[in-house]
């Protein structure tokens, strides 16, 4: 199929949202759906056909989700309102809007690596402090459901 | 200094947590209901109190009850305690004005609001956790308020209703949710900056003899 000229193409914006918490690492698939959701529940079929969102990427503890030119606000509305990804609870904060995904790839700065500082078994459930920076703590159970965030904290001095 | 004033200590979340991904987030305080007063990092923490009463009487022990300092919200009822409630002295802001029936917060709650510099709390979590009829009646609700607000003047403040530091919305997400009911980019600046001069406001000089 021959592509469009350059001219006749639709004009894109693209939204770099950080995903919280840092340990989730959402299904591309997931995330647009859970995307489209929110997006056809605040603006119905109509506004969801205007502001033709897609998650372009999902690296480095960040999202690329592109829309319309022009629909950028709309689109950080209904992002704003998804609080769950495949039953997993987490958040999305916008960071920038660029007209090109370079662009936004070079100010993407990645979340720091976490490092587990313990670990309790309890029965089935496992239960892993992690550390993520200097001062946050997220405590992530794995249990027959999977790995959640249950309790965010802050390090302890003596831990420090 | 932009605030979050709405947060709960007792989540799944401490309040430093809390306070840590709320300044990550571009705020510069937040209001912690239940939650101790401290400075982490370069965000404040401000004690909050929700006075949540179903008769005036209650509510205004209960706002007199509260320390100084904190940050007195009281949940907006039926109207004949709506009316009471925004004249209540230590009162800094209306709550829960979502969840009230249609003019409940009438013209005479807002003009007494107005003249005692009580706000009406715009809390984000019905528009992100509520969909169909909830979400719908709360963005009627907000720009009912804001028609008043036109009208009359009180003022606004803005606050996320987080439980968890995963309910925390930025302020450009806040200024995203706050278009869907007509309040432009202006109004939300006011509505997150607003709580400086509701905790201290300004008074007329008086000369003590």
């Amino acid at each position: 199929m021959k592509p469009r000229p350059p001219t006749l193409r639709a004009n894109r914006r693209y939204l770099l949202v950080r995903i919280a918490p840092v340990s989730l690492v959402p299904d591309g698939k997931a995330l647009y759906l859970a995307i489209a959701e929110a997006v056809s529940a605040l603006y119905g079929d109509v506004g969801a056909a205007v502001i033709d969102q897609a998650v372009v990427a999902v690296e480095r503890g960040h999202a690329i989700v592109r829309c319309r030119r022009g629909e950028e606000e709309r689109l950080i509305g209904a992002v704003a309102t998804v609080s769950a990804v495949d039953g997993t609870a987490c958040a999305f904060h916008p960071r920038a809007v660029s007209g090109t995904i370079l662009s936004l790839r070079d100010r993407l700065v990645p979340p720091p690596e976490s490092v587990q500082l313990d670990e309790t078994t309890e029965g089935e459930i496992v239960r892993q402090r992690r550390r993520i920076g200097a001062a946050r703590v997220d405590v992530i159970e794995h249990d027959y459901k999977g790995e959640r965030v249950v309790y965010f904290e802050t390090i302890h001095p003596e831990e420090r | 200094m932009r605030t979050d004033v709405r947060t709960y200590a007792g989540g799944d979340t401490t309040v430093e947590r809390m306070a840590l991904e709320a300044g990550a987030l571009g705020y510069g305080a937040i209001v912690s209901v239940g939650g101790p007063p401290m400075t982490c990092g370069s965000v404040r923490v401000i004690p909050g109190v929700y006075v949540a009463a179903e008769k005036q009487n209650q509510a205004l022990a209960a706002v007199r009850r509260a320390a100084e300092g904190t940050f007195v919200t009281v949940r907006l009822g039926e109207q004949g305690f709506n009316r009471a409630a925004a004249g209540f002295a230590g009162v800094h802001a209306l709550s829960g004005v979502y969840r009230c029936r249609r003019n409940s917060f009438d013209h005479v709650a807002a003009r007494t609001a107005a003249d005692r510099g009580v706000a009406v709390e715009l809390v984000l979590a019905p528009l992100v956790r509520e969909r169909g009829g909830l979400r719908q009646a709360a963005l009627r609700r907000y720009a009912d308020v804001l028609v008043l607000q036109a009208r009359y003047g009180f003022p606004l403040v803005l606050g996320s209703g987080a439980r968890s530091c995963l309910d925390l919305r930025a302020p450009r997400a806040a200024h995203a949710l706050c278009r869907l009911f007509g309040l432009d980019a202006d109004g939300v600046e006011a509505a997150l900056t607003g709580v400086e001069a509701l905790m201290s406001p300004a008074l007329l000089v008086r000369v003590v003899e």
